[in-house]
């Protein structure tokens, strides 16, 4: 028996992070190979500008450290130089060749990751050199007196006037956003952390492309630069002292938000979303459907979803598509309680129009490592009577009484004998603890199932609304907004060692908006967007030609055909450089909808931001080293 | 005074465009010491590359040729910062900040110990004469009152090297001689003091030794007294008599004569503003004449 509960389940387009994924060695080999080459390339850019001589004024073990380095790093430097010119590679390959976004730019094989990745560690351990040297001057005195001044300037400048307006925003946006009930509390938080980002975002990055070039503009920063303050502290300082007030304006717009959402929010919506649901996923995989990995597909134009279809005939009978989840490991503390929940929101593909308010009836089955069938048919035959939670507990096998029916944009849930996860804790821990089969039972129907469709809750089904667990969950989001934040103002705040505040914020911006469309850059240089590269398009838009026209064959079209598959390629090249920031976006999701955000996966996107971070910083130490602060007189 | 505070060995600064095109030479190979326990002037006219090479020991700018080196240190090494004390001809000190607080971050980037950087505060902010002003924001300052407090700031380390940078611009008649005197003061302490004015009569009153710079070019160096000095004539000094013409014309035994006596007999001094002019103008007058160390006169390239 299905109940059929209000809220719809997560959408998740991109599996959450697993921190055993990011402390994995491709990961790790990944990411020296992409800063690793970027390092040898300024590198060797600053030998060939005189950086020879430095190195031949230091002295013994240094030096020869120096030298062991560079011959290290000289691998990176020389596929840099092929990766180069291998950006004009396209203009030699036919017109219908397929560029990918992903793969290398020099095709090598896959045995080389490992020296390459050691020769990008060399060459980051190069460009780092100088900055470790400097580490044991570094005072924390000096960096927290400057991230105080950056702070006083802040708040005696009246920057924080500009969060009155958000402030207005949160307490009173809910008078002009209609919402349904099931909806309210979604919306508020959707209203809340959409509002936050936008003014903390902007804030952030104009204080930090604003502090540093106005220092130099107004020449405050010679007093600075002529004390015992070594530039990245200069650097350290602004960073800390920005991101302590951003830290503590967010800490009360969330406090504010949160307090306003959790006595605003309406009895039914508190019941429905005000919570912290635990999901439990496990891995999805089809059987006798056109593919494993990805079921059948029915042509929708979201791929998200794989579909199975109801009993089919094949060449040897009768063929069941089904879709399984595997759960490794199944928590213990599940097998103690009486039920557990399990909730689903699949898709249905019609193909006949069915029955009016009637769902999609589904054959969905659980069972554990330690289920026979022919032991199960024994036990029946010898005890007719067995309970389903008998039948869980001592042969790992569930399935729900009556028929399982589902409806298209609402979550189904099943409760589940807690016997079973019990019985899932024995036997071979090689083999999966708990598989989920679902079968589609209507022959002219098509289900649509993604990894994400299906889970356990780990939390008490039965709770009503748990504010206390909400606000953890809402305070996660809140850290999410917070690294990207960390992200934004690092990210211009290097850019203002060198530009001006105007360009530095444009760049910034410029930046998080591309991270944003990643995906669309990716499009772009793979050949898939309408109308062609972005030369092609401005000359579409020039001559109002339709996109979907080709061009005709004349000179000028060919050689803006041909400069496109360079300026694909380089933006595939500059595309591996953008932050992942749409995973850091999608939390207020979680909170809106009542799941809780993952530790693991919160933590591994914390990894990679600060990661992300660190050679942007390095890069913002070395233009602050070289930088002369004056000008002439 | 033997230590040298400072030395300068062929220190050239140019600067270049956009496309790496050479702009202007701000100064050329400029061979220069400055001893310890000295107050020292750089003078030239505007443009000359005097703040230059003040920027230049301070690691504001990077030599492109030559080298300086700042209490033995090279002046890119920030660890010479320690010992050195700044005052900008402009007040770049931070507005918003009162009195107080400016000392207090100045401090902070010595990394000094808290009590004592309260104490070296008061003491300064004392010495200054900025206590009923103490917790106003510089903003409220008048240009006398922020060439103050910049001083303050640059002394809150106790430094062995103070840079002043036309120390004495935009002060009145009294706040000059107060500061002035606060030099003077420094030196007696056995502070090293380098500035540069363009009030030629407050640099002939206190620096011991001064360098004059056109157009990127040392023109003179040297002890002030002796680059004074006219050596064409001789000076004769007399007290407690009325100079009469009769007086002029048979000088020594007309004194002899009236009952006076003979304080001194030697060469007279011209004074600095005339001196600093006429270098100024030689050396517009014979472009590429330059100063060469050990040299008693300048000479052409």
């Amino acid at each position: 028996m299905t109940t059929i509960l209000p809220w719809a389940a997560l959408s998740l387009e991109r599996d959450p992070l697993e921190l055993a994924q990011i402390v994995s060695l491709p990961t790790v080999s990944n990411y020296l190979l992409t800063v690793g080459a970027l390092c040898s390339l300024c590198v060797f850019l600053w030998l060939l500008r005189g950086g020879f001589g430095s190195v031949g004024r230091l002295f013994g073990g240094a030096r020869s450290m120096v030298l062991a380095l560079l011959a290290l790093a000289l691998p990176m430097f020389l596929l840099d130089i092929a990766s180069i010119f291998a950006l004009f590679r396209p203009l030699f390959l036919p017109a219908d060749a397929v560029i990918s976004a992903n793969a290398p730019l020099v095709p090598r094989p896959e045995w080389t990751n490992i020296p390459l990745a050691i020769s990008g560690l060399a060459s980051i351990l190069l460009v780092a050199a100088p900055f470790v040297a400097n580490l044991p001057r570094l005072s924390l005195r000096r960096i927290l007196a400057i991230a105080n001044l950056s702070f006083k300037e802040a708040i005696r400048k009246r920057v924080l006037y500009a969060f009155t307006g958000l402030l207005l925003i949160v307490l009173f946006g809910s008078w002009f956003i209609p919402s349904k009930p099931t909806d309210e509390l979604r919306t508020y938080v959707s209203v809340v952390f959409y509002a936050m980002t936008v003014v903390l975002m902007l804030v952030g990055a104009l204080l930090a492309a604003s502090g540093l070039p106005a220092d130099i503009r107004t020449q405050s920063l010679y007093l600075i630069v002529t004390k015992p303050v070594e530039r990245v502290e200069i650097l350290l300082g602004r960073l800390t002292g920005t991101m302590a007030l951003m830290t503590l304006v967010l800490l009360a717009l969330t406090g504010a938000g949160l307090l306003y959402i959790i006595r605003g929010v309406s009895p039914d919506a508190a019941e429905e979303s005000l919570k912290a649901r635990e999901p439990l996923f496990g891995i999805l995989a089809f059987k006798n459907t056109s593919s494993e990995a990805k079921g059948d597909n029915v042509g929708r134009e979201w791929e998200y979803r794989g579909y199975i279809s109801g009993p089919t005939q094949g060449p040897s009978g009768l063929v069941t598509p089904q879709a399984s989840w595997t759960y490794a490991t199944v928590p213990a503390y599940l097998g103690s309680r009486d039920k557990v929940q399990a909730e689903f929101t699949f898709d249905i593909y019609r193909t006949t129009k069915g029955f009016e308010n009637r769902g999609v009836g589904i054959g969905l089955v659980i069972t554990t490592r330690n289920h026979d069938p022919e032991e199960l048919r024994k036990a029946r035959e010898k005890n007719p009577g067995l309970t389903p939670e008998q039948v869980a507990t001592d042969h790992g096998f569930f399935q729900p009484a009556g028929s399982v029916t589902f409806f298209d944009y609402s979550t189904g849930s099943v409760a589940v004998p807690g016997g079973l996860f019990a019985n899932a804790q024995k036997g071979d821990p090689q083999k999966p603890a708990l598989t989920v089969t679902v079968t589609c039972k209507e022959s002219t129907q098509y289900v649509g199932m993604a990894r994400y469709d299906f889970y356990f809750r780990a939390d008490d089904a039965r709770a009503g609304a748990q504010p206390l667990r909400f606000a953890g969950n809402f305070l996660l989001a809140s850290f999410a907004l917070w690294l990207r934040l960390l992200l934004v103002i690092s990210v211009t705040l290097v850019m203002s060692t060198e530009l001006s505040t105007v360009i530095s914020l444009l760049m910034g911006m410029v930046l998080m908006m591309l991270a944003h469309v990643q995906e669309f850059v990716r499009e772009l240089v793979e050949g898939k967007s309408a109308g062609g590269g972005p030369l092609e398009n401005i000359k579409r838009i020039i001559d109002n030609s339709v996109a979907a026209k080709p061009l005709e064959d004349t000179a000028l079209n060919t050689l803006i055909q041909q400069s496109d598959k360079v300026v694909r390629e380089v933006l595939g090249g500059l595309a591996r450089f953008l932050p992942e920031v749409d995973r850091l976006a999608y939390y207020p999701e979680y909170v809106g909808n009542g799941f809780a955000i993952g530790g693991g996966d919160l933590a591994g996107n914390a990894i990679v931001t600060v990661f992300y971070i660190l050679p942007w910083l390095l890069l913002g130490y070395h233009l602050l080293r070289w930088r002369e602060v004056a000008g002439p007189t | 005074m033997s230590n040298k505070v400072v030395e300068t060995r062929k220190l050239t600064k140019i600067f270049l465009d956009f496309w790496g095109r050479k702009k202007k030479t701000a100064l050329r190979a400029l061979d220069i010491h400055v001893e310890e326990g000295e107050i020292f002037g750089l003078l030239g006219p505007n443009g000359s590359g005097k703040t230059t090479t003040i920027k230049l020991l301070l690691g504001l700018l990077y030599p492109t040729e030559g080298e300086a080196l700042v209490l033995g240190k090279p002046t890119t090494d920030v660890r010479k910062n320690e010992f050195i004390g700044y005052l900008p001809e402009e007040s770049y000190l931070y507005r918003f900040l009162t009195a107080e607080e400016t000392l207090d971050f100045y401090g902070r980037l010595f990394d000094i110990e808290g009590a004592e950087r309260r104490r070296r505060a008061a003491e300064l902010i004392e010495r200054v004469g900025l206590q009923r002003d103490r917790k106003r924001q510089l903003r409220e300052y008048s240009k006398g009152m922020r060439q103050r407090i910049g001083l303050a700031q640059a002394l809150i380390n106790n430094p062995k090297l103070v840079i002043l940078d036309e120390p004495t611009s935009g002060l009145d008649p009294l706040g000059a001689y107060w500061m002035k005197d606060l030099i003077r003061q420094l030196r007696d302490e056995g502070k090293t003091v380098i500035m540069c004015s363009h009030r030629l009569e407050d640099v002939q009153d206190i620096c011991d030794r001064i360098a004059i710079l056109h157009e990127g070019d040392l023109q003179a160096y040297g002890k002030v007294s002796t680059l004074l000095e006219d050596a064409d004539r001789l000076e004769l000094r007399a007290s407690d008599i009325k100079l009469t013409a009769e007086l002029k014309a048979e000088l020594a035994e007309v004194i002899r004569k009236h009952g006076g006596k003979l304080d001194s007999f030697g060469h007279p001094t011209t004074t600095l503003e005339d001196y600093f002019l006429k270098v100024v103008a030689e050396s517009k007058a014979r472009p590429g004449r330059r100063f060469l160390a050990d040299d008693k006169a300048p000479q052409a390239r």
